[in-house]
Order: C-alpha cells, then structure tokens, then sequence
C-alpha cells in the first residue's frame, strides 16, 4: 500500500521554501489555502469575478512579501489577514461603501436552529454577499473575523460610531434574510434591492 | 459581552467555508508569478545595476584622474625641458657656433622661436629687447671684435656674453655692469677716462682677450668718429649729451658713488651742454669725496 506524504511535511519547510521562491511551494499553497481565502474574497468583495481578482492579488502579496511573516501565528492566520487586507484595499478603491440605509424594525427574528441545519455555508456566503459594502465590510470583520469596532475603524478609516450602527444595521438585514428563506418568501423591500448583484 | 446568535451563526458557518476558485485562476496566478519580477529578483537586478553603476563612474573618475596627471606631467616635462636648454644654453661651448649677432631685426619672434635660435647658435636681440644706444653699441663693438679674432674660444665667449644678455632682458645699469666686471677683470690698460666720449674697444694680444672700456662724454665724440657707432653719431646732440650723462651716470655707480652729490657746479664760460656740466659735477663731487676719505 502506497502512502502519499505530504510534499511540505512542516508549515516552516514551506514557508522556507515559499522564500527561496519555489514554485512548487506556491503550487502548494494556492491548492491548499484557495478554496478558503476565495470564501473570504467572496464575503468582503460580494461578486465571484472581483473576488477571484482579489484572490489572486491576495497571493501575489503572499509570495512577495513572505519575509514580513515572522512566524507568530499561524501561516494560514497570515494569509487569511493578507486576503482581508487585499479585499478592504479593493473595496476603498472601487467601491463608494459608506451608504446608510434606513433600518426596518426587527418584528419577528429567525430560527437560528433551522437556519443552522439547514442552510449551507454557501447559502450564507451569497446573503452577505447581497449586502451594501459598508455593512458587508463591517460583519464580515466584527462577526467573523473578530475585530472589534475600534480596529475596523482603524481597518477602514471610518468611525467606532458608524462602525456600530453598520454592523446592527447588517445584523438586522441578515435577520430579515434567514428569516425570509426560513418561511420560503423573497422578502419584498428596499434592502433586497439594493443589496442584489 | 454576549455574541448575537445571527453573529455565531455566520461565523460557525463561514469561519471554515470553502468556495472553490474557477479552474483558470491558477493559470492568471502563474502567468502573473512569471510576468512580474519578485522582490528577490529585482534585488538581484538592482544590486547588479548599482554595481554597474558604482564601476562605471569608478572607471570615468580614474580615466579624468590620469588624463590630468599626463597634462600635468607633460607640461611639468616641457618647463623643465625649457628650463635646461635655457640654462643649457651658455654652456654650448663645445659645440661649433656661428657667430651671428643679428641686433634689432625683422618681427618679433616668440619664446620659442628664441630658443630654436638659441639652439642653432644665432643670438636674436629683437626690438622689443633692443637695448639704449650706448649697449648698443658695446654691442656692435664686441660682435665685431669677436669676428676679427682668431681664435675660436675668445669668439664664443663673445657669444656667451652677447647671448646672455639677450635672453635675460636686465635692466641697461647691470648689463653694463656685467660687461664692465668682465672688461675690468681682463684689463691690460687701465681705463683711460677721456671727457665727454663714448665708446668701447677690445685688443685681443697674446691669445688674452683684452677689453678697453673707454667712456668719453659725446663733445669730444667728433674727434674720434671711428670709435663711435653710427647710430650714436647719428643721433642729435641732445639726445647724445642725455645718453652720455646716463652712461657717466652708470660709470659713477660702478665707482662707488651712489647717489651724486649736489654740490654747486663751477658755470663754465664755454657753451657746453647740460649733462656735460652735470657730468663735470659729478667728477668734481667724486673728487671732493675722495679727498675727504683721505
């Protein structure tokens, strides 16, 4: 029986090899870490096309300055900041990403336990994504990254007060969302609109 | 603080989410990997360049530095090579010299051309270096003597003379001076001072060079015309009375007497001219000085 080993047993072989510039190191960690750090890209920049641009700028980054990592945390913690930092850089170039909307009040919240069964991570990707920038930004850092509002307003140069009244107001879309798809409806307002690409 | 359950919903499920990137992402990746430098490689390419750089000017300083030491060793080269052949030049003795005195002639010729002609043995006194009547004819007198003489040594010391004096402009007084040393140095006959008469005459007897210096005021210079040059017979009799009044002048000097004494001049009756009787005073000074040292 035939045991396949891993070509880079250590995350400080590749990294050393990622520094000799190899490419089968690069190989390595683009099939290893792309499917994720797209799921990022995805999540920050809301369509498929800039994301997969976002990604592959993410990795350019990575290979080019793999001697700023210094081995503190983990590599895939390393890359996963690199791809969030691409995708905010891409966000503040092309996107005009602090628009407010109106806040509906909550009536009715979801199901957390239905939602958790049954919907998919990819079901979840595309309801952030169908959120305004400015909201989509602000959960994606608070909610999943775990930033807290004083870092994103340094992350995205906006204030700790935006950044709160963004993120319940992203909470409350996202809300509205689940609950939608838990009762099997399209919600019919503004937000839906406005967050649709 | 309490995490909101839509919070821990998205984040359980999107922390780990995969979302598997189109299959020609790989491709854009390499495609851009190889098309762009990397930071090492541009390293490398700018080390290279400065390196280049750095040997490049290292080469052009060193190049400007020699090309200035060969200027100046050339230049440094030719003065000296100037140098020797000026001081060379009077110790050409052994090498036969004709003995061609050109006084005053044509254009003015250059330094160079002064040394040529200084190598080849023809002394060039050029206007701009033409001397006061009285050398003059010192001049023309020894340049006729020394082509009279038969022996060949005595001529090249002629030439010595007649060379240094052209290469070293000197003022009249010291020029006159030299000659005199030399005259007085090799004098057979004490100097016969006849009043108011110029004029310089060698003898050469016995293979010694004998110089005459005998100076006359210009009054009794009718009387001996053969002894005089042309150009001083020529001259007006003023500007020969003013030329012999120097000339006494310089002879005063040589005497000892620096600086004349303005003692009161006995008038003659006579019509002499003014330098003459200035001339006259002069004596009678050197006169009262000399019996006041005795």
């Amino acid at each position: 029986m035939a045991i396949t080993l891993p070509y880079y047993l250590t995350e400080s072989r590749l990294v050393a090899a990622l520094q000799q510039q190899e490419a089968r190191a690069q190989r390595v960690v683009y099939e290893r870490f792309g499917g994720k750090m797209m799921a990022v890209c995805m999540r920050y920049v809301g369509n498929r096309d800039d994301a997969e641009e976002v990604l592959i700028d993410g990795f350019m980054r990575v290979f080019n300055r793999i001697d700023q990592f210094r081995g503190d945390g983990s590599f895939e913690g390393w890359v996963r900041r690199v791809m969030v930092t691409e995708s905010l850089m891409y966000l503040r170039k092309n996107k005009a990403w602090r628009q407010e909307l109106p806040l509906d009040t909550i009536t009715v919240e979801p199901d957390y336990e239905w939602a958790d069964a049954n919907l998919q991570s990819e079901d979840l990707i595309r309801l952030v994504a169908q959120l305004p920038d400015g909201y989509r930004t602000v959960f994606n850092l608070y909610a999943i990254e775990g930033y807290n509002h004083a870092e994103i307003a340094e992350l995205t140069g906006i204030s700790e007060g935006t950044s709160k009244s963004q993120l319940s107001r992203a909470r409350a879309l996202l809300q509205q969302k689940v609950r939608s798809m838990e009762t099997g409806h399209k919600p019919a307002n503004q937000y839906g609109k406005a967050a649709n690409r | 603080m309490e995490k909101q359950p839509i919070d821990d919903l998205f984040a359980r499920k999107l922390r780990e989410a995969e979302l598997p990137p189109s299959p020609d992402a790989l491709s854009r990746l390499q495609s851009r990997l190889n098309s762009v430098p990397l930071p090492t490689q541009r390293r490398r390419v700018a080390v290279w360049w400065y390196g280049v750089a750095a040997a490049s000017l290292i080469l052009v300083a060193l190049f400007s530095y020699q090309n200035n030491r060969s200027i100046k060793s050339a230049e440094s080269t030719s003065l000296t090579a100037q140098t020797k052949k000026l001081t060379a030049a009077p110790n050409h003795t052994e090498v036969p010299v004709p003995l061609i005195a050109k006084v005053g002639e044509g254009a003015k010729p250059g330094r160079k051309q002064q040394i040529l002609e200084e190598e080849r043995g023809t002394v060039v006194i050029t206007n701009k270096q033409r001397v006061p009547m009285p050398e003059v004819a010192e001049k023309a007198v020894i340049a006729k003597n020394a082509t009279q003489s038969a022996t060949p040594r005595t001529a090249t010391r002629v030439d010595e003379q007649v060379a240094i004096s052209s290469i070293t402009p000197e003022p009249t007084a010291i020029k006159v001076e030299a000659l005199a040393t030399v005259a007085t140095s090799k004098l057979a006959h004490p100097v016969q001072e006849v009043p108011q008469t110029v004029s310089v005459s060698t003898h050469l007897a016995d293979q010694q060079r004998v110089v005459v210096l005998t100076i006359d005021e210009p009054e009794s210079a009718e009387s001996a015309p053969d002894m005089q040059p042309t150009k001083v017979a020529s001259m007006s009799p003023a500007q020969t009375g003013s030329l012999a009044g120097l000339f006494a002048k310089v002879k005063q000097l040589k005497n000892g007497d620096a600086l004349a004494r303005a003692t009161p001049v006995k008038r003659h009756s006579d019509a002499r001219s003014r330098f003459g009787r200035v001339f006259e005073g002069m004596k009678e000074s050197l006169k009262n000085d000399n019996t006041a040292d005795q």
